[in-house]
């Protein structure tokens, strides 16, 4: 069967997706991961999102089978709700304890053995950390990977398929 | 064929919100780009973003394309790049449409 001729947008929009860090990801894994609305929103090309979101309103496809709900629901969670959030968590303490207790046998007769654990927590602070680390490789990471790859994906998709291959 | 199965309009827009947003994000953060927004600009760029979304957001009901993606551009556009809120802002003060700030006390 002969392979459809596509437009100039699907051309480009294709190039872009094939190589993407999502792509990358996805071929490295084997497929097993990458795939989804929550690799998609953070390490999709957004040139051939945009490509692919005016297809969708052009053609009103409106609804698809796939849920976005859980990509946006993560993506939401993390950047730049997390980095702003950081500061206003409270320095909560939450104490934990835990006691073990057994009996053993000896020669002495049964002797009971217990211990109890007492931990503090600080998850304000933890969390606090953990949020700025985040949102700092987030922004790395965007900058120095996605943003570039993504651009000269579909720049040398947008060559290619002018001139063709 | 492409491997990237398309999700629909709501979906897809989403999930390309996001993704501009948080590329958009690391490059104002690390050029140090945001203008400060007042109490009036963050309202601004709130309403625009939930006009945006319900523009979008009903673009199937209404089976309109250009509603769809007026909607999607304009809750896009002032999410990811809040900047715009400020100039609008500035624009309605210019308008009178909205008042201006008050001067500070001497």
């Amino acid at each position: 069967m002969l392979p459809q001729a596509q437009s100039y947008a699907d051309c480009v929009k294709n190039s872009g997706n094939e190589a993407s860090v999502q792509a990358a990801l996805r071929y490295i894994s084997g497929g097993r991961i990458g795939n989804g609305a929550f690799f998609s929103a953070l390490l999709g090309n957004p040139i051939s999102g945009i490509i692919q979101t005016v297809e969708d309103a052009t053609t009103h496809s409106w609804w698809g089978a796939g849920s976005a709900a859980a990509g946006t629901g993560l993506g939401l969670a993390g950047g730049n709700v997390a980095t702003a959030a950081a500061p206003y968590l409270p320095p909560v303490v939450v104490g934990v304890s835990a006691s073990v207790s057994a009996q053993v046998d000896g020669p002495s007769g049964v002797a009971a053995i217990s211990a109890s654990f007492n931990a503090v927590v600080p998850i304000g602070q933890i969390a606090s950390g953990a949020l700025s680390v985040f949102g700092s490789a987030l922004t790395k990471f965007g900058n120095l990977v996605t943003l570039p790859v993504s651009i000269t994906a579909s720049a040398f998709g947008a060559i290619t398929c002018t001139v063709g291959p | 064929m492409s491997t990237y199965a398309s999700g629909g309009f709501l979906p897809d827009a989403a999930s390309t919100t996001i993704l501009v947003w948080l590329l958009a994000w690391g490059i104002r953060r690390q050029g140090e780009l945001d203008i400060g927004l007042d109490r009036a600009a963050k309202r601004v760029r709130w309403l625009a973003v939930g006009l945006g979304v319900a523009l979008a957001s009903a673009a199937p009901k209404l089976d309109s394309v250009w509603c769809a993606l007026g909607g999607w551009v304009l809750a896009t556009a002032f999410l990811a790049w809040p900047n715009f809120a400020h100039h609008l802002t500035s624009l309605l003060r210019w308008a009178r449409i909205i008042p201006n700030r008050a001067a500070p006390a001497p």
